[in-house]
């Protein structure tokens, strides 16, 4: 059974030779920067970094790592084709900071001391007042991709290996906004003035279905996943009503995935961090097969229940180790246990691709990683 | 339903043209504008941090009750001068030095204040100096809320503390802390005097803290 066949397998709910391992290719799969390079100094390897997001400082890792890792999916590295340039988009720095604007107009910064990420710390409509306001925003113009870089995947199937794709136009349909609006202008705005979040969002769906569009110029019939990412939860619950998820958010999706899986991806997989039990039956509804990073650390989110009750419904991708204590900051003992637990429980009648709980942080001691891997491997075979 | 009552219920449910339309009526009919604020608001803001905590409203329900709730202070604010002390304490409020997410901590802040306290919100990336400098600052502050999104900034809490000790000022006010990694065993090794999961919890805590 190659790489994409295990995949497919998973995802169709049945179980494979062994559990498919995703590190460095998926959505919030992937490494920071100063991880990737203790990792490459446990390999004995030397290679420039390629970061492939600014904000969050990830890496693209090396097929030559994801190999000697046994993954067995690969992310395509996108090369926009430079188009009318942004009105926001701009880097500077001063004395204490970094900064940087999206060409949403996302504003980010970055200490210059001990800064691991550049952080939001505001938006182009934030002080925004009507939709009259919220019209002067420029749109970003999604991109178009050099045909040539189909290669890359069309070679990655040739040997066997799967092909997800996780950069995405803009954030999710909840999420964006708080990028332009602000948080709590955004969230406010939901309850108190819903049709300018829906004018918005409507918009957003048509750019997002160009963008995929053009994806699917260069890549029509090579991208075995796609990923949306849409941050429905917080440690505790939903940010919002589960109402709003359904009704006013999650439509949105289900266009798009009808969209994308019409366009010949046969699956695809929803990014969302925290408590989000309580959206999942509609989630489902929408037409996601996957559901990442499966925060298992959040309320209603243990496994055993997840697996339970909606492991026939909806493939695990992630929920491998808790990223918010275990693998930071857990000894390599408690990694193991935990990891091999997870793993029983997740794995059972497939639906379950092995990933940690969110990027690979800085924090992450290498033994604690070692370990995890190590145990996967021992344990990964049905 | 009386007028006082009509105001909670307004400030519940988020409706800030309202809530300033009745908080003016109330005055002109001579409501003592304390019981305004203490009856009518800081009691409807405690009845949404119960329901936020029970999970049966969400974040943007406890947004507009907390704008709505901003909106009738400051029509009641020029009633309030002269004497009529109305803040429950001090409190000063920051996500650690190294750290700039604020959704959390200002949501904390929000229903702080929304329970009756005075917030010194000193922002993100709050370094250990600035707090120490805020605390001299304002020798009536009685709890610091100090927050860490990141398993990268926890250390950052615990620094914090240490300085706060080291500067002598650790037994002038109680110390809560929070964010999405944060738990109570953590909180407890770093001697903080409390942790709260959630922003309405914390607004409970923070009056269980002066209250002892």
């Amino acid at each position: 059974m190659n790489s994409r066949e295990r995949l497919f397998c998973a995802l169709n709910h049945k179980e494979p030779d062994r559990i498919p391992l995703d590190l460095g290719a998926g959505c919030s799969c992937k490494f920071t920067g100063y991880f990737y390079v203790k990792l490459l100094d446990y390999f004995g390897i030397q290679e420039d970094l390629v970061y492939n997001h600014i904000p969050y400082q990830l890496v693209s890792a090396s097929d030559k790592v994801l190999d000697l890792l046994k993954c067995d999916v690969r992310s395509a590295t996108l090369h926009p084709i430079p188009q009318s340039e942004s009105p926001y988009a701009k880097k500077w720095e001063d004395e204490d900071s970094y900064y940087l604007t999206n060409s949403w107009g996302a504003q980010y910064r970055m200490p210059k001391q001990n800064g691991l990420y550049y952080d939001l710390v505001g938006g182009v409509l934030q002080d925004a007042e009507d939709e009259e306001d919220d019209e002067k925003f420029v749109w970003p113009v999604p991109d178009k991709f050099p045909l040539a870089d189909r290669k890359q995947l069309e070679d990655y199937h040739a040997v066997g290996l799967a092909t997800t794709l996780s950069e995405q136009f803009g954030n999710g349909f909840l999420q964006q906004g708080p990028l332009m609006w602000g948080f709590e202008n955004w969230f406010a705005m939901l309850l108190t003035e819903p049709e300018r979040c829906t004018a918005f969002m409507d918009k957003l769906l048509e750019k997002k279905i160009e963008y995929y569009a053009n994806i699917f110029e260069t890549y029509n019939g090579v991208i075995d996943v796609c990923s949306e990412a849409d941050d429905f939860g917080e440690q505790r619950g939903l940010f919002v009503s589960p109402k709003i998820v359904r009704d006013m958010i999650l439509p949105y999706h289900k266009k798009l995935n009808e969209f994308i899986k019409s366009n010949g991806v046969p699956f695809m997989t929803l990014h969302t961090c925290g408590s989000v039990e309580a959206a999942l039956p509609d989630i489902i509804e929408a037409g996601f097969d996957c559901l990442n990073p499966v925060q298992i650390s959040a309320a209603n989110m243990s496994p055993e229940h997840l697996k339970k009750t909606y492991g026939k419904d909806i493939t695990f991708w992630g929920g491998g180790i808790n990223t918010q204590s275990t693998l930071p900051n857990g000894t390599p003992e408690q990694v193991r246990e935990e990891t091999k637990r997870n793993m029983d429980i997740f794995g059972q009648d497939g639906g379950f691709v092995f990933s940690t709980v969110h990027n690979v942080q800085d924090d992450v001691p290498i033994e604690n990683f070692i370990a995890m891997w190590e145990t996967f491997q021992d344990n990964c075979k049905y | 339903m009386s007028k006082i009552q009509e105001i909670q219920s307004a400030v519940e449910s988020g409706k800030k043209k309202i809530v300033k339309e009745l908080v003016e009526e109330a005055l002109q009919e001579g409501l003592d504008p304390v019981a305004i604020l203490n009856q009518g608001m800081i009691e409807a803001m405690g009845n949404i941090g119960e329901k936020f905590k029970t999970g049966e409203v969400f974040v943007p329900e406890m947004l507009v009750a907390a704008r709505a709730m901003k909106a009738g202070v400051e029509v009641l604010k020029p009633h309030l001068a002269g004497g009529q002390h109305t803040t429950v304490g001090k409190f000063i409020i920051g996500t650690v030095e190294g750290d700039l997410h604020d959704i959390g901590k200002n949501l904390v802040a929000m229903m702080v204040e929304g329970s009756g306290f005075e917030v010194i919100d000193l922002g993100v990336d709050v370094s250990p100096e600035t707090i120490i400098e805020t605390i001299k600052a304002n020798p009536d502050c009685c709890i610091v809320g100090l927050s860490a999104l990141l398993t990268t900034t926890m250390p950052s809490l615990n620094r914090t503390i240490a300085a706060i000790t080291e500067a002598g000022l650790r037994n002038q006010v109680k110390i809560m802390v929070g964010g999405a990694p944060i738990t109570q065993d953590f909180a407890d090794t770093i001697g903080a005097d409390g942790y709260a999961a959630d922003a309405a919890s914390a607004a409970s805590l923070a009056k269980e803290m002066i209250a002892s």
